[in-house]
């Protein structure tokens, strides 16, 4: 850590400030007026409101674990993690992206916890992701055939994946129908998850095995004929052209990419 | 109270402030439908800038669309010029950029500090009334200008302690601050009520010491009696004792730009809009009652 200059007294009494706010610790009660309700009084509200401004933002950050776990059994967890997370981004709207993975750790006899949390964040980050252009029927058309040797596939930046080893998607179904979720199960067979914003709306659904093997190549940046010759080695029963062709498509209609990377385009644009 | 005749004199001569664009209300997202829909008895809108410090997405369409149709203001909560530290450069560069997309009425923050050492409180936390505190907070002020390009408005917060290192009143400091940074002022009444009761102090005094040049913007909000202290919390329509002191600032800013913020339990658009028509009645009452009053500015 970088060493910091001498504290005068206005910094050393808002780190005790802070310090009291934080863990209820130090010297700063001394430093408080004495009048009316008194220090004490005085300082529990600006500790109560703490607590309580950081929990309203895990609530609205994970609308679905909140519904799942009910309020005062959330709380009782968000309180519990802002206790051990201070805030360390000015806006609000970036406090608790540990908070799934806490969930996973502290709470592993309830796996689909944490899985749960994952997709509310996944959702919430895609609803206010970055802005990029979506790939038209059109301009997909527009490839000329030699070029499909070489062209590249960027996926909406908005794009993430997730593996739900539990039947987490059905909780969660049944939590947006507002009905009784079904009882926590292990699966026989993980479900990949992509998350995705089309227009302004958050999107989600379920890979099947070719699929999430071609939507992991474009993750992992690699061109379209790479990913082809891949699923040809993988899925060597089924055609891959075909098959390929018809998830192109879906994808351009589903707003999931976003541009055509050609290197050689790119190489004759930076000469 | 503050000198209106030198002031009215600085105001007419060299206005520090931007003419009043009247009667206007906090941006919130119940409402995006509304403003989009059909237009609004709402002059302007005040935007929480914080909100729409984020990539892309809904937030920002709606900013862009919303924008379009009425003049906004940027109000934020995180620049934290009360810090004995500087302000984080990263932050303010994202403000500086929102600023440049909303091109905003005016660009606002908090008397207040917001965190130390890398860590955010996300309250508006109260200052000693020092001369060191003074000279921070005036610094950090001068630097946001330079960025921006323009002079900021602080706001008065709520506060519910108060340092007994304090050397002089909110009032005087904030009196200070104005000239020293050479800032404008945006006056939260609701605040200067809650504080005046949690602290005991007189709000009109309060009022008379500010300077009326420097007041750009004024906010009516409700809060929340807890018994024995007032909480800040946006929740409630205005109450009578702050209408009486909005009064009060009005005889003597003029017809300064007044909004309500609501922040938690948004109630439908219309209502809002009602409670902005008693605003309006108030500035009306004021001004036909003080015509002949050299004190009262007219809303441009």
């Amino acid at each position: 850590m970088k060493p910091r200059p001498a504290a005068g007294a206005l910094e050393r009494l808002q780190a005790d400030f802070q310090r009291h706010v934080l863990s209820g610790t130090g010297p700063f009660i001394d430093a408080v007026r004495a009048d009316g309700i008194g220090p004490a009084a005085r300082l529990s509200i600006y500790r109560h409101a703490y607590r309580v401004r950081l929990v309203d933002a895990l609530r609205d950050a994970y609308g679905h674990t909140l519904r799942y776990l009910g309020d005062e059994r959330f709380d009782a967890e968000a309180r519990e993690y802002v206790q051990a997370h201070p805030s360390r981004r000015e806006s609000l709207r970036w406090y608790g992206a540990h908070f799934a993975e806490w969930l996973a750790m502290h709470r592993p006899y309830e796996p689909e916890l944490g899985e749960l949390a994952w997709l509310d964040h996944l959702l919430r980050n895609a609803f206010d992701g970055p802005d990029a252009p979506v790939l038209s029927l059109d301009a997909l058309g527009a490839v000329a055939p030699e070029a499909w040797s070489r062209i590249g596939l960027a996926l909406h930046p908005t794009c993430a994946r997730l593996q739900l080893a539990h039947n987490t998607l059905a909780i969660w179904q049944a939590l947006d129908a507002e009905a009784a979720p079904p009882p926590c199960e292990r699966l026989a067979v993980a479900t990949e998850l992509l998350v995705w914003r089309r227009g302004l709306q958050p999107h989600f659904r379920s890979l099947g095995a070719f699929e999430c093997a071609a939507i992991a190549g474009l993750f992992a940046g690699h061109g379209f004929a790479a990913v082809c010759a891949h699923l040809a080695e993988r899925f060597s029963a089924s055609d891959v052209a075909a098959e390929a062709g018809k998830l192109l498509r879906r994808w351009v209609e589903e707003g999931l990419l976003s541009s055509i990377e050609d290197p050689a385009r790119l190489s004759a644009a930076a000469t | 109270m503050a000198s209106p005749r030198a002031t009215g004199e600085l105001t007419s001569m060299h206005p520090l402030t931007a003419p009043s664009p009247g009667f206007g209300l906090g941006l919130r997202t119940a409402h995006y439908a509304d403003f989009l829909a059909a237009p609004r008895r709402v002059d302007w809108l005040e935007i929480v800038s914080d909100n729409y410090l984020v990539p892309g997405g809904k937030p920002l369409r709606m900013l862009d669309d919303i924008r379009a149709r009425y003049p906004m203001a940027m109000h934020g909560v995180a620049l934290s010029v009360g810090s004995a530290r500087r302000c984080d450069r990263g932050y303010l560069k994202q403000l500086a950029a929102l600023a440049k997309r909303v091109e905003p009425l005016w660009v606002s923050d908090h008397l207040c500090w917001t965190g130390v050492h890398g860590v955010q409180l996300h309250d508006l936390m109260p200052l000693p009334y020092t001369e060191e505190a003074l000279a921070a907070a005036a610094r950090n002020v001068r630097e946001v200008q330079d960025v921006l390009g323009r002079r900021i408005l602080l706001e008065n917060v709520s506060s519910y302690l108060e340092f007994r290192d304090s050397r002089m009143t909110e009032w005087e400091f904030l009196r200070a601050l104005s000239d020293e940074a050479d800032c404008l002022l945006l006056l939260d009444v609701n605040n200067v009520h809650v504080s005046a009761v949690n602290h005991g102090f007189d709000a009109l005094a309060y009022l008379d010491a500010l300077p009326a040049a420097r007041v750009q913007q004024i906010h009516v909000a409700g809060h929340t009696d807890r018994g024995d202290h007032l909480v800040d919390t946006h929740d409630h329509p205005v109450c009578d004792a702050v209408w009486s002191l909005y009064r009060e600032a009005l005889r003597r800013f003029g017809g300064v730009a007044t909004m309500i913020e609501r922040d938690d339990r948004i109630p439908p658009l219309v209502e809002l809009e009602a409670e902005l028509d008693v605003a309006r009645g108030i500035a009306a009452d004021c001004k036909g009652a003080s015509d002949s009053a050299p004190e009262f500015r007219a809303a441009a």
